[in-house]
C-alpha cells in the first residue's frame, strides 16, 4: 500500500532532479554565448598607451602549467610595475596547473564558462580540443589592432595558419620556428679509433647507414649499437608525414592530402624488412621494443653508439657525461621535403570570457619588442632569481632546477622569443635563430594540415581497435621482432582492415578535407 | 601447568603468523630505503632493502619551498578533521532518519540516496553548483562540502541502525526524550563500531584527496598535501616523457622520480598510519556485536 502511494512522489522527485540538471547545463550554455565581442573596442586602443593615466587598473587572470615556483608572484609584480610605467595599467594573477592534470581542468573550466584572460596551451595538452569547443578568443581584429608588433612577426612566419580555426584566429603560437627532421649521428671518438671515417654530409641513405652500421657492429661487437628502428628513415625518403594520429599520414607531393594507412605503404614493407636485418644482424638491442629508459639518457652516458635525432641536437651541445665523447651528424635526405614542428606545440590562447583581451595582447605586445620584459618574464630578478654570467642566465647559488624560485617556470616556452633568449650551457648564442634559419630552407615546408584536429567521437571503437591491433602486431613488426615480415605484415594489414580501419579512413578523410575547403 | 607448554604445532603457527607479520613490514622497509636510494641505483639495479648509495636529494625536493609542505600539512589536517566530523554528523542524521520505522518517507529519502550512487551529474553541472552556486572556489570548504554525504556510507549506518530494537525508542519516548535525544544519546553511543569503521573510511579519503583540491583551489597556500605531492611528481613525471619540454629534458632526466615517489608515500602516510591503531578496538567490538547477536 505505501508503496503505490510512493510511486508519484518519486516520480515528481525524478523530474524535479532532470529539471535541475537541465536547467543548469543550459544555464551554462546560455553564459558561454554570450558575445565579448564589443570589449575590444571599448577599451583604449595600443596607441593610446600615452594616457595611462585615465586607464583604469585591471588584474589579468592567467594559467600556466606545472608548479607554481616560490618566487613567481614576485616577479610578476615586478614585471606590472614595469608595465605600468610603460602605459599599461595591469596587475596579475598567476595560476598553475600540474601538467597531468591540465588538459582536464581546462575542459571543465571552459565548459562551465570560467572567467579568465590568457593560458598556456599546446597540441600536446588541451588546445585543439579547446580550439575545436570554441573555448577561445576570436582575434582576427583584436591581434593587429593591439598588438601589431605580434601580428607583423606571425605574418613573417606564416604561423598563424595552424591557429585559425574556421577563418578565426584563435591562438598566439610560440615564435620559434623550428624543423625536427632527422639527423642521424654515432660515437665520432669511438668510430674513429675503429678507422671507419666518414666525410661531413657523406651519409645521406639508408644504404649509407646499413652499410655504417654493419661495419660498426663489426668493430664493436659486444656494445649495444642503436635502438632506432629503420622506419622513421623510410618516412623521410618517401616524404611520409605522419599525422600522429592511430598510424595514418600521407605523402606531402599529395595535393588532395589523402589519408592513408602506414601499414599499406610499400615503405613500410621495405623498412620492415631492414629492421628485421638489423635486429637478425643484433645492430637494435634486442630490449629496443620494451626499453623505457630515456634514448637520450643513454646517449649522453654513451650507453648507444648510434642515434637518430633533430638539427637542434645535432648542433646544441649534447651534454655527454664524459668530455672525451664526440659526436658527428649527418642530415638524412637533405634534398627531401619534411613538414616543420608546429607552431601550435607552446600556444598562449585567450579565454572568450575574458575582458581585457585588449590589455592581454598589449602586453603580448610588449614582450615581442621589450628586451627588459622579457628577461624580467623569462628569468625574473636578476639577483634574487638568477645571476648573470657573461650573457649567460645561470641559477642563482644553491638553487638547480628543481629548487629554483622562478627560471624554469612551466609555460614559459610559448614566450620564448629567438632573438631575446640568453645563451646557456646547452644552447650557444644565436642558436634559436639559425635554428628558424633551417626551418625556413625551402626543404623544409608548413605542413597543410597544421592545427588541424580530427575528431575521434563517431570512430571511437574502431580506433579503439586499431591501437589494440597495433600494440599486439605492427609494434613487433616496427621492431624486427616478428620472424616472417612479410607473412606478419600481409596478416596485419588484413587484421585492420577487418578492424575498420574504412571507417576510420573515411570519417578522417571527410574532416580533413572540412579543414582544406574551409581555409581555402 | 600443562596449558603453559606449547605444543608443536602451536610453535609452527607461532613462526608462520610471526613470518608473515614480519612480511607484511617488508613493502613499507622497501618504500623508505627506495625513498633514500640514489636515481641511477634505482634504475640500474631495482628497489632493495638496503640502499647500495644513500642519497636524499628526493626529501630535498620535497621540502624545497619548506613552508609550503607545511601549509600543505595544515590545510590537509584541517580538512580531514573537520571534513569526518561533518560527514559523520551528516550521515549518520541521515541513516537514522532512514532507520526509523515510525517516518514515513524514509523509503523515499533511501531512493533519492540511492539515485545519487547511480547516477551523477557530470563533472561540468558539478563544477558550476560548486564554482558559481556555492561559490566555493578558494575555499577551505571546497574540499569539505562536496563528499559530506555519501550515500553508500550512509547505508551501511542505517543498516546498523536497522538492528537495534525499536523498544529502544520507545523506551526512551516513554522517558521523555526527543528525536534528537535518542539520536545523540542513544543511538550514537551503540553505533560507534560502525562510526568509528566510516570515521576511518572517510578520514582516509580526505586525506588522500587531490581532485577537489585541483578543481577549486588556485591558491598556493590553500592546496592540501596530496595535491602538492601530485603536482610535484606529476611534473617530473610529464617534463621526463614530454618532447616537449625539450630544453629541460636534459635537467628533468637526472630528476629523481622513482626515489621521489618513495619519499612521497613516506611523507603522506605519516599521520594518517597513526589512525589504524586507535580505530582498531572499535573493529574488534564491531565484530563480537555482530557475532553476539547471531
Amino acid at each position: 500500500m505505501a508503496q503505490s502511494k510512493l510511486k508519484p512522489t518519486l516520480l515528481a522527485a525524478l523530474v524535479l532532479m532532470l529539471a535541475f540538471a537541465l536547467a543548469a547545463c543550459s544555464g551554462n550554455k546560455g553564459g558561454e554565448a554570450s558575445p565579448p565581442a564589443q570589449l575590444g573596442g571599448a577599451s583604449s586602443p595600443a596607441a593610446s598607451a600615452g594616457g595611462a593615466s585615465a586607464e583604469e587598473e585591471v588584474t589579468l587572470k592567467f594559467y600556466f602549467g606545472g608548479d607554481k615556483k616560490a618566487a613567481t608572484d614576485e616577479v610578476w609584480e615586478k614585471i606590472s610595475e614595469y608595465v605600468k610605467a610603460k602605459g599599461l595599467n595591469v596587475k596579475f594573477d598567476i595560476n598553475f596547473i600540474p601538467f597531468g592534470d591540465f588538459k582536464d581542468k581546462m575542459l571543465v573550466m571552459a565548459a562551465s564558462g570560467d572567467k579568465w584572460d590568457l593560458n598556456f596551451d599546446g597540441d600536446w595538452l588541451s588546445y585543439k580540443l579547446m580550439a575545436a569547443k570554441g573555448s577561445y578568443m576570436a582575434l582576427n581584429d583584436l591581434l593587429p589592432q593591439h598588438a601589431p608588433n605580434l601580428a607583423k612577426k606571425y605574418e613573417e612566419q606564416g604561423t598563424l595558419e595552424a591557429a585559425t580555426v574556421n577563418g578565426q584566429i584563435v591562438g598566439l603560437p610560440w615564435t620559434m620556428k623550428m624543423n625536427q627532421r632527422y639527423y642521424v649521428g654515432w660515437r665520432q671518438d669511438l668510430a674513429e679509433k675503429a678507422g671507419i671515417i666518414r666525410e661531413p654530409d657523406s651519409v645521406k641513405t639508408i644504404e649509407d647507414i646499413d652499410q655504417f652500421l654493419h661495419e660498426l657492429r663489426e668493430a664493436y661487437p659486444n656494445e649495444k649499437l642503436s635502438r632506432t628502428p629503420a622506419q622513421a628513415m623510410y618516412m623521410t625518403r618517401d616524404e611520409w608525414v605522419d599525422l600522429g594520429f592511430h598510424q595514418l599520414g600521407f605523402y606531402l607531393n599529395d595535393p588532395e592530402v589523402k589519408i592513408q594507412p602506414i601499414e599499406q605503404q610499400p615503405f613500410y614493407l621495405e623498412a620492415s624488412r631492414m629492421t628485421k636485418k638489423w635486429y637478425d644482424d643484433r645492430i637494435i638491442n634486442r630490449d629496443a621494443m620494451y626499453d623505457k629508459e630515456g634514448a637520450e639518457d643513454q646517449w649522453r652516458n654513451g650507453k648507444l653508439l648510434f642515434t637518430m635525432t633533430s638539427h637542434e641536437w645535432a648542433f646544441a651541445n649534447p651534454g655527454f657525461s664524459d668530455p672525451s665523447f664526440k659526436q658527428q651528424m649527418f642530415l638524412l635526405y637533405p634534398d627531401k621535403k619534411y613538414v616543420n614542428r608546429t607552431a601550435l606545440a607552446n600556444v598562449l590562447a585567450i579565454n572568450r570570457n575574458s575582458e581585457h583581451p585588449d590589455r592581454v595582447l598589449r602586453f603580448l605586445d610588449m614582450v615581442e619588442t621589450d628586451r627588459v620584459l622579457y628577461d624580467l618574464l623569462q628569468y625574473g630578478i636578476e639577483g634574487k632569481t638568477y645571476v648573470l654570467n657573461d650573457e649567460v642566465a645561470e641559477y642563482p647559488e644553491g638553487m638547480t632546477f628543481t629548487t629554483s624560485n622562478y627560471m624554469e617556470w612551466g609555460g614559459q616556452w610559448a614566450f620564448w622569443k629567438p632573438q631575446f633568449m640568453r645563451p646557456n650551457q646547452t644552447y650557444a648564442k644565436d642558436f634559436w635563430v639559425n635554428e628558424a634559419e633551417f626551418a625556413s630552407l625551402p626543404i623544409n615546408v608548413n605542413s597543410p594540415v597544421d592545427g588541424l584536429f580530427i575528431a575521434e567521437d563517431n570512430i571511437k571503437n574502431e580506433i579503439a581497435k586499431r591501437d589494440q591491433l597495433y600494440e599486439e602486431l605492427g609494434k613487433p613488426i616496427e621492431f624486427g621482432v616478428v620472424k616472417d615480415v612479410d607473412g606478419a605484415i600481409a596478416d596485419y594489414v588484413e587484421k585492420q582492415k577487418n578492424a575498420g580501419l574504412d571507417k576510420i579512413i573515411a570519417d578522417a578523410q571527410q574532416q580533413i578535407d572540412a579543414y582544406l575547403a574551409a581555409k581555402k | 601447568m600443562p596449558s603453559r607448554k606449547i605444543s608443536l604445532g602451536q610453535s609452527i603457527i607461532v613462526v608462520l603468523v610471526s613470518l608473515f607479520s614480519l612480511s607484511c613490514l617488508f613493502p613499507f622497509v622497501m618504500v623508505i630505503a627506495g625513498s633514500v636510494s640514489s636515481e641511477s641505483d634505482i634504475v640500474q639495479h631495482g628497489y632493495s632493502i638496503i640502499p647500495r648509495s644513500v642519497s636524499f636529494d628526493s626529501y630535498r625536493i620535497l621540502l624545497l619551498g619548506s613552508n609550503r609542505i607545511v601549509d600543505a600539512y595544515v590545510v590537509s589536517a584541517i580538512v580531514t578533521v573537520v571534513g569526518t566530523v561533518l560527514s559523520l554528523l551528516v550521515t549518520s542524521m541521515g541513516a537514522y532518519a532512514m532507520a526509523r520505522r515510525s517516518f514515513r518517507y524514509r523509503n523515499v529519502l533511501s531512493i533519492y540516496a540511492i539515485i545519487t550512487i547511480l547516477f551523477s551529474g557530470g563533472l561540468v553541472p558539478w563544477y558550476i553548483i560548486c564554482v558559481r552556486y556555492l561559490e566555493l572556489k578558494d575555499t577551505m570548504w571546497a574540499m569539505i562540502l562536496p563528499p559530506l554525504a555519501n550515500a553508500f556510507n550512509m547505508f551501511l549506518i542505517r543498516n546498523f541502525m536497522q538492528a537495534m530494537p525499536d523498544d529502544l525508542h520507545e523506551s526512551a519516548k516513554i522517558d521523555g526524550a526527543g528525536e534528537f535525544r535518542i539520536y545523540a544519546q542513544l543511538i550514537v553511543p551503540l553505533a560507534k563500531p560502525v562510526l568509528a569503521t566510516i570515521g576511518l573510511f572517510v578520514s582516509l579519503s580526505y586525506w588522500n584527496d587531490w581532485f577537489l583540491g585541483l578543481m577549486f583551489i588556485d591558491k598556493q597556500e590553500l592546496q592540501p598535501l596530496q595535491l602538492l605531492l601530485r603536482t610535484l611528481v606529476s611534473n617530473i613525471e610529464f617534463l621526463r616523457t614530454s618532447n616537449n619540454a625539450m630544453d629541460i629534458q636534459r635537467i628533468a632526466s637526472q630528476l629523481p622520480s622513482q626515489s621521489l615517489k618513495m619519499a612521497l608515500t613516506v611523507v603522506t602516510i605519516g599521520p594518517i598510519i597513526f589512525l589504524y591503531p586507535f580505530l582498531q578496538r572499535y573493529f574488534v567490538k564491531g565484530l563480537m556485536v555482530g557475532a553476539v547477536k547471531g
